[in-house]
């Protein structure tokens, strides 16, 4: 009567009292993979939650980021251009004003999450943050010292830095101590838990629909060919205007040749970095010579000359809307 | 002299020698350590050149959909690369140096890797977004064709989509071959398609070639970069480094026989050392032979001498006693014989009287005595009465030859005082009260202390064990000691014992002229003297020392210039001769 069950029963028991372990094994291991996966086929993954560097080191790299003594007549500091509270990182300016009130050619790009950069400009002519900082200091149209020698000259006559470069690095100021201090701070400049993050994280609340839409968008549309990683960018070069001719555009963006200046390459003439988008929101105005205001707007420049695209006007809003969602919170201990 | 000259030449050497090869020795690098290194820092570059291969493939087949893992990977080998060149390459010339070459030809072909790599990133998203987006214009225009009723166009579209998308997946030269001449058709088939999708066929015509393009590009790219010789150079890099580690291998067995060398070379040295130091011993034992001989001989002669000195001073002391023994014994004799010499001259004068008497007894005798005779013999025997002061002369000699009986007395005394003191070789122990012995000394040197006030603080102290005429001589030579030192009239004398449980002490103070520090240590070396030449050779105390710890006693001696001197000496009651 109860027989035919009661056999399966027994049998399935069996088997799973006889290969459970086995079981329990194929199941993890051909799962594991699959959760691996699907969180990496996001080209988009999250920042890191937490950061690591050495505090002490950071708290006077701050102080340096902060001396305006760095420049050649006391008026410029690092933060002078990349003020990390109101303007993100950035002086909101199409171009940043330096010493003397000349003015360079170049956009500011934010500080914030420049750790992740591959390369640091908008050519990448530096290889990491160390090499990024011999070029504010000795250029002439920002800090204007000449060399970094110059700098540590200015700040060695201060007791409190030699007390502290003593301490933390046993040596006097030197050029690499005192740009390992600058380093140290900026690795800890890092803009965590974006509510896009939370969303990559499992947390279906926290961007609104739009602003899911706006990523669909802006993965159908193609702009994550190039905007993608942790960063939404800044792990390659792109050329201006892969599918249009950049010259057509009415603004000035085709006048900077970008990497062709370093490497002479034909193919080079404006291939830049892509810059990250994290904090494109916050960041106005935009591209390398910040010559487009708004963020709109340089979305469509984006559709236009790189994808070869028509993109409706609400589209572009849900992009920009997605955008938005990719700015994290500043870390703390940087307003104090 | 030779000895140690050569043990300075031979430490010069060694240390010379040990820090050459030191030096030499710095010189050379720790091959094990920087094999280790070196294979670490070869293993890690080469699976992160490797890696970079694998995760490019990755993004190319969209397994991947982010630059995150390749550029992560390529600035982690641009780290190791760099690291590894700040530690071996720093000044080290690529033109000379074979290392440094390899080196620097790898980092070439690196860079060459890493611009296709970076070439690589930023036509595969071009590719990406051109193959992703052709399809999608193309279907739109297939639709807009089928609405147009362009069955050609239509057809021709999805038979460019269908060998599009098979370029792109399979990038076959042949596939490359069609597309291109379906593009050139494509112009042709353009003209039949409705103006409003001029727009859309624009784009498409600007993808399709994009994905013709790109798909070449990357593929290219990613070819020259699959074909990348940095494997190679790495592998180069490592023989070299295999070579290096034999060269330096060469130069540590080099370094290792002439460290043989010098060890070999600093035991030569040692067994010379040693064997010159062996002679210089062999000799220098038969020297230390000939003086041991020769001190033996000496101290036995110096015992000898001793013995002798010691017999001296015991004659000295002993030509004192006389001394002093004359001149009391003198004194008594001269008077003696003196009283002798009157009393035989008054017994001459009454002989006279008794030889009358004798005549006239005889007279008395005779039958017929002769009054006449015997008037003569009376009146003479008178005269003779008269002469000799009338029986005074008996008085006289009665008194004389009680002064006579005193002075022997005082002889006897004297004598048996002497007979005390004379056992003084009679080496046996006796019971003896110490007091006595002082008393006997002190009576021996009478003659000695004349004047000076002597003070005997006796108590009651038990019989020791002892030879008391070595004791005797002890007491002699101190109080000797102290009446020298003192003045005839004004010294004192203070002899003092007493006992606790286990000893007698005897105290020995005088008020003369002491001596100082330098002088009390010396007090009991043999010879030692503070006295004028003839009054003693400086053995008094000497002997006193040696007599006293032959008694298992001690003595001691405290003394101050001008403030007197005394003499502590301890004697144990139970004192059993070894």
């Amino acid at each position: 009567m109860s027989s035919p069950p009661y056999i399966v029963k027994e049998s399935s028991m069996r088997f799973f009292s006889n290969n459970n372990h086995l079981i329990i094994f194929a199941v993890f291991f051909t799962h594991i993979p699959f959760m691996v996966l699907g969180q990496l086929n996001e080209p988009i993954t999250p920042l890191p939650l937490e950061v690591k560097f050495d505090k002490a080191k950071a708290s006077l790299g701050k102080k340096l980021f902060n001396d305006k003594r760095l420049s050649a007549d006391n008026s410029i500091s690092c933060a002078s251009c990349h003020d990390l509270e109101k303007g993100y990182g950035t002086d909101l300016l199409p171009v940043s004003e330096g010493v003397g009130g000349k003015h360079g050619e170049r956009n500011s790009p934010t500080v914030y999450n420049a750790v992740y950069n591959f390369t640091q400009f908008w050519d990448g002519r530096a290889e990491d943050l160390s090499q990024q900082i011999d070029g504010p200091i000795t250029n002439p149209l920002e800090m204007g010292l000449g060399t970094l020698q110059g700098a540590v000259d200015k700040i060695k006559s201060d007791q409190t830095y030699q007390q502290a470069f003593k301490q933390l690095y046993a040596t006097e100021i030197t050029i690499e101590s005192m740009k390992d201090a600058i380093v140290e701070f900026e690795k800890s400049l890092v803009t965590t838990n974006a509510p896009f993050d939370q969303y990559l994280r499992g947390d279906e609340s926290a961007i609104t629909a739009e602003q899911k839409n706006g990523y669909q968008l802006f993965k159908t549309y193609g702009c994550v060919s190039c905007h993608q990683g942790q960063n939404v960018g800044g792990n390659m070069f792109q050329k201006l205007g892969v599918l249009k001719n950049i010259n057509l555009q009415k603004g000035s963006l085709s006048k900077d040749l970008g990497r062709y200046n370093i490497t002479k390459n034909e193919w080079d003439k404006r291939v830049f970095k892509v810059p990250s988008l994290r904090l494109a929101a916050v960041t106005p105005p935009y591209f390398h010579d910040g010559s487009v205001a708004t963020l709109k707007d340089a979305v469509k420049v984006m559709v236009d000359y790189q994808l070869g695209r028509e993109v409706p006007e609400e589209d572009i809003l849900a992009i920009v809307e997605f955008l938005k969602s990719l700015v994290g919170e500043l870390p703390k201990g940087v307003n104090s | 002299m030779k000895a140690s000259l050569l043990i300075i030449i031979f430490l010069a050497l060694a240390i010379l020698g040990g820090s050459g090869l030191f030096i030499y020795q710095r010189t050379l690098p720790d091959i094990d350590a920087i094999r280790k290194d070196i294979v670490e820092r070869i293993l890690t570059i080469d699976s992160l050149d490797t890696n970079i291969n694998e995760l490019a493939i990755r993004n190319r087949y969209n397994f991947d959909l982010n630059y995150d893992g390749v550029t992560r990977a390529s600035s982690l080998l641009d780290k190791a690369v760099s690291d590894f060149g700040r530690t071996y390459f720093i000044n080290k010339n690529a033109e000379t140096d074979l290392l440094a070459r390899r080196f620097q030809d790898f980092k070439n072909e690196l860079e060459v890797k890493k611009e296709l790599i970076e070439n690589f990133k930023t036509h595969n998203s071009v590719l990406r977004n051109s193959e992703k987006y052709a399809p999608l214009v193309g279907r739109k225009l297939i639709a807009v064709a089928d609405q147009a009723n362009e069955m050609t166009a239509k057809e021709h579209y999805t038979e460019i989509i269908r060998e599009m998308l098979e370029y792109s997946l399979q990038g076959s030269s042949v596939r490359l071959e069609n597309l291109k001449i379906m593009r050139t058709q494509l112009t042709e088939v353009e003209k039949s398609m409705p103006r409003q999708a001029l727009t859309e066929m624009i784009a498409f015509n600007n993808h399709l070639s994009v994905v013709m393009e790109e798909k070449h590009n990357t593929d290219t790219f990613l070819r020259k970069i699959m074909l990348s010789t940095t494997g190679e150079e790495l592998s180069q890099l490592s023989n070299a480094w295999d070579m290096w580690f034999v060269d330096q291998s060469q130069k540590y067995d080099n370094f290792t026989i002439l460290l043989t060398a010098y060890i070999v070379s600093l035991l030569a040295f040692i067994a010379i050392i040693v064997w010159i130091l062996r002679s210089l011993y062999r000799s220098l034992d038969q020297k230390v032979e000939e003086r041991t001989k020769e001190t033996e001989i000496a101290f036995e002669e110096l015992k000898e001498y001793e013995t002798q000195l010691m017999q001296s001073e015991k004659m000295a002391s002993l030509g004192q006693l006389v001394a002093g023994v004359t001149y009391e014994m003198n004194t008594p004799l001269g008077y003696i014989s003196a009283n002798v010499d009157t009393v035989s001259k008054n017994i001459k004068g009454m002989g006279r009287v008794y030889e009358v008497m004798n005549i006239l007894s005889n007279e008395v005798s005779l039958p017929k005595p002769d009054g006449k005779k015997m008037g003569a013999l009376l009146k003479h025997l008178v005269k003779l009465f008269r002469e000799g002061g009338k029986g005074e002369v008996i008085n006289e000699t009665q008194e004389l030859l009680e002064d006579s009986t005193y002075g022997l007395n005082e002889i006897s005394q004297l004598v048996s005082s002497l007979k005390d003191y004379g056992s003084i070789d009679q080496s046996e122990m006796k019971s003896i009260n110490l007091n006595r012995n002082l008393d006997t000394t002190l009576d021996m040197s009478k003659s000695l202390i004349k004047n000076r006030e002597l003070v005997r603080n006796y108590t009651d102290i038990k019989n020791i064990k002892g030879m008391p005429s070595q004791l005797n001589q002890v007491f002699m030579n101190v109080i000797t000691n102290a009446i020298q030192a003192t003045d005839d009239n004004t010294g004192k004398i203070i002899i003092s014992t007493d006992s606790d449980e286990d000893n007698v002490i005897i105290e020995i103070e005088d008020n003369g002229i002491g001596m100082r520090e330098e002088e009390v240590k010396h007090v009991f070396d043999p010879f030692f003297t503070t006295k004028d030449v003839g009054q003693g050779v400086g053995l008094g105390m000497a002997v006193a020392y040696k007599i006293i710890k032959s008694h298992g006693g001690e003595i001691i001696v405290e003394s101050q210039p001008s403030n007197g001197t005394k003499v502590i000496i301890k004697l144990p009651l139970n004192h059993t001769e070894n």
